[in-house]
């Protein structure tokens, strides 16, 4: 495991990283973001779903004894308590560019670590280049250059990958 | 998703597999090795053993399909077109007419 418990603790609760209160943590935990590794099932649809739901608060369910002998405990109870909160935009924000370089790292075989998931050394370069790069997706590429005999072929190759 | 949306060039970089993390470590500072931005990143490094390849595979095989149809290079590529293998098809071109040798 490449992030132990107090890196991640300090990835998402430190100010120039996810900059999350202890008590956001332990919200966001109970959606099922507590590790960085966490990452892989969460996608910016989920972190909004995981927002969404933070600002309900879930109480805790008591303990429910068995009818006949009420020394017995029928059903466990469910601690504990969630509290709601709310996720300030900038943390959700930080949280989404880190989801996506997150799943860029394990696409290109790299190993997220605490240093190329800081926010302020790396991060922020990485959305610059991201946003960039999804904008480059939505322009209309250009036509399938034909190969033909006034476009030899290694002439239509440089076309041809610029159409990709 | 940022990578879905990169460039389709990985299917044909020239070699299909990925250097190791020790061979290309990150530069400081930054999310991607030697290739120097994070776009050539993903060209240099995405996997071709990864279950979405396959359909990148065959979105090239596509415009190749589209670009050699109705001339003397299509019965080139023919057999790699109709199983949709859009790199087979790509290196063929340039090993048949774009070679060293051409």
């Amino acid at each position: 495991m490449v992030f132990n418990h107090q890196e991640n603790i300090n990835f998402f609760q430190n100010a120039p990283q996810m900059g999350l209160s202890p008590v956001q943590y332990a919200c966001l935990s109970a959606e099922g973001l507590a590790t960085v590794e966490s990452f892989l099932d969460f996608e910016e649809d989920d972190l909004d779903s995981a927002a969404r739901n933070l600002r309900v608060a879930i109480p805790a369910v008591p303990e429910i004894m068995n009818a006949v002998d009420p020394l017995l405990v029928a059903f466990p109870p469910v601690p504990p308590a969630i509290p709601a909160c709310t996720m300030p935009a900038n943390c959700l924000k930080h949280l989404n560019i880190a989801s996506v370089a997150y799943h860029y790292y394990i696409y290109i075989g790299r190993e997220p670590t605490p240093v190329n998931m800081n926010f302020t050394r790396v991060l922020r370069g990485f959305h610059i280049e991201a946003e960039a790069i999804k904008k480059l997706a939505k322009q209309t590429k250009p036509d399938v250059p034909v190969l033909n005999k006034n476009t030899p072929p290694n002439k239509w190759l440089e076309s041809f990958r610029d159409c990709l | 998703m940022l990578v879905r949306g990169a460039s389709l060039s990985y299917v044909i970089r020239v070699d299909p597999l990925v250097p190791a993390e020790v061979d290309d470590p990150l530069v400081a500072g930054s999310g991607f090795g030697s290739s120097g931005s994070v776009l050539e990143e993903l060209i240099k490094r995405l996997a071709q053993n990864h279950p979405l390849f396959k359909s990148d595979d065959a979105a090239v095989s596509s415009l190749l399909e589209e670009a050699v149809r109705g001339t003397r290079f299509e019965a080139t590529i023919k057999t790699f077109t109709k199983r949709k293998q859009g790199r087979n098809a790509y290196l063929t071109i340039v090993s048949s007419h774009a070679g060293v040798d051409k």
